[in-house]
């Protein structure tokens, strides 16, 4: 009997972290075709994550086509797409040195290769959030769920391998955030959280330069497309749809 | 997609079960000398060989933080793990060991460090679960209403005091403008009829009636000593007086069904009623037609006999059944129903009109045994536990602190009664009843040793992990010497189960080739000849003995013509899958990233009445012309929506999605203790439209029915859409 595709991932996964980080390329290919529309993923990383209300890293976007009887629905989640080429990087103000910098596409680390955030070090000033073409970035205001947080709102977060508890006047509160793929899961041989809580096992993730990967199966098996391809940002998110998503979204 | 990715998955096939399993092997193949280890290499050995240091660890990975049990945001049940931290659940994900969110399932075998980094699949709503606990809508103390019935106004009471005044009755709205003299009649009195012989004497006779081979008259003069324990003399088949406390529920897993059915049992009342009946009877078990739906109605009817006491459990019948508001009707008449207590976690669009309404536990903090569904071919029995602390005021019954509970209701009202089966020695000589613990910990046991071979005995190691992850819980309802000494010889397997989160067959035994190993084996009955033989008691024809579609018709089996004029869409309800249950809008995450629902309807329609997007509306039928639910207390709750046109919906067809529109559960005032507490409008969000589905024009309060399934009439209404200005 085959096993269950995150078992399969989470074996690539651990395969993969032995690998040197530099050999690695961490890609996450999503499948529309299989994802049906549940909003899991998105839930699931508003708690992993203890995001504040609306501010979403990975919301799923509907789109409605033809017409009826024959009308189709097609779902887009859309993460941090953690472009090699990222405008957002390039559009941090403060300085790059590895010290001091914002904002970078890490090259060492189980997160080699992901464009992070240091929340110690963003100054907010948000100069990053109108230079991603996917709006991944959005600044956290400070928001709660309930007048008085609760303290599942308040619980740690373990974002970057850093142990925060989220209160006012604290980072990651005044910070800009993204999704970072779940570095800190990453780091302890899991996968991100919206891969293993999809019911449609409809997001993969792993080392596409590990061939035996069944992310390299896929993107060697299926066309596949970016989102916004012209920008020329590079994405490490491939989508296979049968849907054109130019058309669809841009 | 089929075609392309199978060959990658058939490729996949090749890394057997075992080769997952033995996780250490795939370690050991690995191609990278020790010098060479990256850091992340370095890691995952550490993390193997749970050598990682505080800081590096990633907390929801550790097996003493994951606690496993199952979900209820809907009736499914998902295994699930619960990551709790200092106390509070932080996280929720899928429990591996449960086929329901992986599959194939990792084998209970699997070491709980192991299963602790493998999160599996579930729903935005199993994801949110935990934040219903926290809900700052619960009510943690028992409430008294010190108001009309639904008027929103209450005291907060001791539970001793609740448990007596519903035991005992008498003057307890003395308090209440217009009830100064009223008396409530308590259960100790319902609970009339107490000697089981007795009991099982009548009960032949009254058999014996019915075959008409004893005359009511024989009856009397054979039970004369007992007559006043009966309903009605002139009427023995409708029971002793016990009959006239009535216990219905909405949704209710295994656990706390044989620990309600031992109260219910043992005070001797036919009156339990539960949801599914109504919502899916046709589907489940055609012909067996018991409801909530009569249980409001008939009380309100007395007929065929009045009620004394209702205590009603975990149901929203108010808000969830097609024309619900018939149901408040009913509620608010206090002679019909003179008492009525209600279990719920908050003050609810049903239990709002109750007279005590008592704390009930969350999911995250209480027992059940869900059921399987058809779907899973594996042997399962899920179990609920305890994962965190409740909130809810601790008390004492028979002598022991608990927090309160349907439980504690149960518990204290038979200390009270003196009710048999409970308290001390209720099982046995030394084997008390007198908390949950006693009850559950019994058939977790029972599960452990279920089948041809019980299931192993925790190890020292995963029994070190289950204490450590109940560190937090208080001794009210986590004891390890009580549980041991409870659990006796059995406890390393109790432990081995609840560290599980259940028990559950291995998918290798769960097939026999190609086909599955647990088969139905029973016979199907395509035509079903008792429900030919059976009448319609209000037509007095056959039902169908075969499956057939039946229009709706009224009980008098007219069709309702008359009321489809003038109303030209067909009202269907459905569900978002982020929301499905009238309790799903007390869960923040759910309720934030879908505030609102929508009146969905075709392009084609919202272009014929002239609807745009966004635009408010008003679903009226002719059952309905004014478009609201009447809430009995001076309030009404409007039915309008914002209009959502697609092309994803039949032309002509009109629907909602359920769990939004609530008047209450946190959306209204209400004053507790002289306070106004103010509702929360993102708690009444969005439209409920129920109350415009169709009443029976012969019954008057009720919806229409299927008679033959008993289920209520969801998708059959015709209403109109009427603009409502901005």
């Amino acid at each position: 009997m085959a096993q269950d595709v995150l078992i399969t991932l989470q074996q690539d996964l651990e395969r993969s972290l032995r690998r040197p980080d530099k050999a690695r390329r961490w890609v996450m290919v999503i499948d529309l075709r299989k994802c049906v529309g549940c909003h899991g993923c998105t839930i699931a990383c508003q708690v992993e994550n203890k995001l504040p209300p609306r501010l979403y890293y990975r919301p799923v976007h509907e789109f409605e086509s033809g017409k009826y009887p024959t009308p189709a629905r097609t779902y887009l989640p859309q993460p941090c797409m953690h472009c090699d080429n990222p405008p957002c990087v390039a559009a941090c103000p403060v300085s790059p040195t590895p010290k001091e910098r914002a904002t970078w596409k890490e090259t060492e680390g189980p997160g080699a290769g992901l464009v992070k955030i240091n929340y110690d070090t963003c100054i907010g000033c948000e100069s990053c959030v109108p230079a991603c073409p996917y709006t991944a970035r959005t600044l956290d205001a400070g928001k709660f769920y309930e007048a008085t947080p609760q303290g599942y709102e308040t619980a740690a977060s373990y974002e970057y391998g850093v142990k925060r508890n989220r209160k006012a006047g604290e980072a990651p509160i005044g910070k800009v955030r993204k999704c970072h793929f779940c570095v800190h899961r990453l780091s302890s041989g899991m996968l991100p959280e919206c891969v293993t809580t999809c019911i449609g096992r409809a997001t993969y993730y792993g080392d596409a330069n590990d061939p035996t990967s069944l992310v390299a199966q896929l993107l060697k098996a299926n066309k596949t497309q970016f989102l916004k391809a012209k920008k020329g940002t590079k994405p490490r998110v491939y989508y296979i749809s049968d849907k054109n998503l130019e058309v669809l979204h841009g | 997609m089929a075609k392309k990715l199978t060959p990658v998955l058939a490729g996949q096939e090749g890394l057997s079960r075992r080769g997952f399993l033995n996780f250490s092997a795939i370690t050991g193949c690995s191609a990278f000398a020790a010098s060479k280890m990256s850091f992340a290499q370095d890691l995952i050995a550490k993390a193997e060989a749970g050598q990682l240091g505080e800081e590096e660890l990633y907390e929801l990975a550790k097996a003493e933080n994951t606690l496993y049990s199952a979900c209820l945001n809907c009736n499914t049940g998902c295994g699930i793990k619960v990551k709790v931290i200092d106390g509070v659940a932080v996280k929720i994900d899928g429990n591996p060991y449960n086929p329901f969110t992986l599959n194939p399932h990792l084998p209970m075998t699997e070491s709980l460090d192991r299963a602790a980094r493998v999160d599996s699949g579930i729903c935005p709503k199993g994801q949110a679960g935990h934040t219903g606990a926290y809900d700052p809508w619960r009510i943690r103390k028992v409430l008294k209403r010190t108001g009309k019935r639904g008027e929103g106004k209450w005291q907060s009471i001791p539970f001793a005091q609740a448990m007596d005044e519903i035991a005992n009755g008498g003057k307890l709205f003395a308090h209440v403008p217009g009830e100064e003299s009223r008396v409530v009649t308590g259960m100790k009195e319902i609970w009339s009829l107490r000697d089981p012989k007795v009991f099982a004497a009548m009960s032949e006779d009254v058999e014996l009636i019915r075959k008409k081979k004893l005359t009511v008259a024989q009856f009397k003069t054979k039970h004369a000593a007992n007559l006043h324990h009966l309903i009605d003399p002139e009427h023995p088949d409708f029971g002793p007086k016990n009959n006239q406390f009535v216990y219905m529920w909405g949704r209710k897993k295994g656990g706390r069904a044989e620990f309600d059915a031992r109260f219910t049992g043992a005070f001797g009342t036919a009156n339990t009623h539960g949801h599914t009946t109504v919502c899916q009877g046709s589907l489940y078990f055609a012909s067996k037609a018991i409801s909530e739906q009569y249980v409001g109605d008939s009380c309100a009817d007395a007929y065929p006999y009045g009620i004394k006491a209702l205590f009603s459990y975990m149901g929203a019948p108010t808000y969830s059944l097609p024309a619900g508001q018939t149901q408040i009707e009913a509620l608010t008449n206090l002679d019909r129903i003179p008492l009525y207590f209600a279990s719920d976690i908050t003050i609810g669009t049903t239990s709002m009109y109750a007279d005590y309404i008592i704390p009930d536990l969350h999911y995250m903090e209480r027992w059940e045994f869900m059921g399987s569904h058809p779907n899973m071919p594996v042997k399962v029995q899920p179990v609920r536990q305890p994962v965190i602390a409740s909130p809810n005021e601790v008390v004492t019954v028979f002598g022991e602190e608990q927090p309160l509970s349907i439980e504690a209701v149960w518990l204290g009202l038979a200390e009270r009664l003196g009710l048999p089966g409970f308290g001390k020695d209720a099982f046995g000589p030394g084997q008390d009843l007198r908390r949950p613990d006693d009850f559950y910990l019994r058939m977790v046991a029972n599960v452990a040793h279920d089948g041809k071979e019980s299931v192993p005995d925790a190890s020292d190691k995963d029994l070190e992990i289950f204490l450590k992850g109940r560190k937090h819980l208080p001794k009210s309802v986590f004891n390890v010497n009580r549980w041991q000494a409870i659990c006796g010889a059995s406890w390393k397997k109790v432990v081995y189960v609840l560290n599980h989160g259940g028990r559950f067959d291995t998918q290798e035994a769960s097939f026999k080739g190609d086909m599955v190993a647990n088969k139905w084996g029973k016979q199907v009955n395509l035509y079903q000849e008792k429900t030919w033989k059976a009448k319609d008691a209000f037509t007095g024809k056959h039902f169908f003995g075969l499956a057939r579609f039946v229009p709706i018709v009224n009980v008098m089996g007219e069709e309702p013509t008359a009321f489809m004029k003038g109303h030209d869409l067909h009202l269907v309800t459905q569900r978002d899958v982020r929301m499905t249950k009238s309790r799903t809008i007390a869960n923040s995450y759910l309720s934030s990233h879908m505030p609102e629902n929508a009146i969905i309807i075709h392009t084609s329609d919202a272009k014929r009445l002239g609807l745009r997007k966004g635009q408010k509306v008003k679903v009226v039928s002719a059952t309905n012309p004014k478009g609201e639910y009447d809430l009995k207390n001076g309030k009404t709750k409007a039915m309008i929506g914002k209009v959502l046109p697609t092309e994803t919906i039949r032309p002509g067809i009109v629907t909602f999605t359920l769990g939004h529109g609530h008047w209450a559960t946190g959306a209204a005032d209400m004053t507790v203790d002289g306070t106004v507490i103010k509702g929360d409008p993102k708690r009444g969000g969005g439209i409920h439209a129920n109350a415009a589905m169709w009443i029976d024009p012969y019954l008057k309060n009720t919806c229409m029915i299927d008679k033959v399934g008993g289920s209520v009439s969801f998708y059959d209404t015709r209403v109109k859409l009427v603009k409502v200005k901005a």
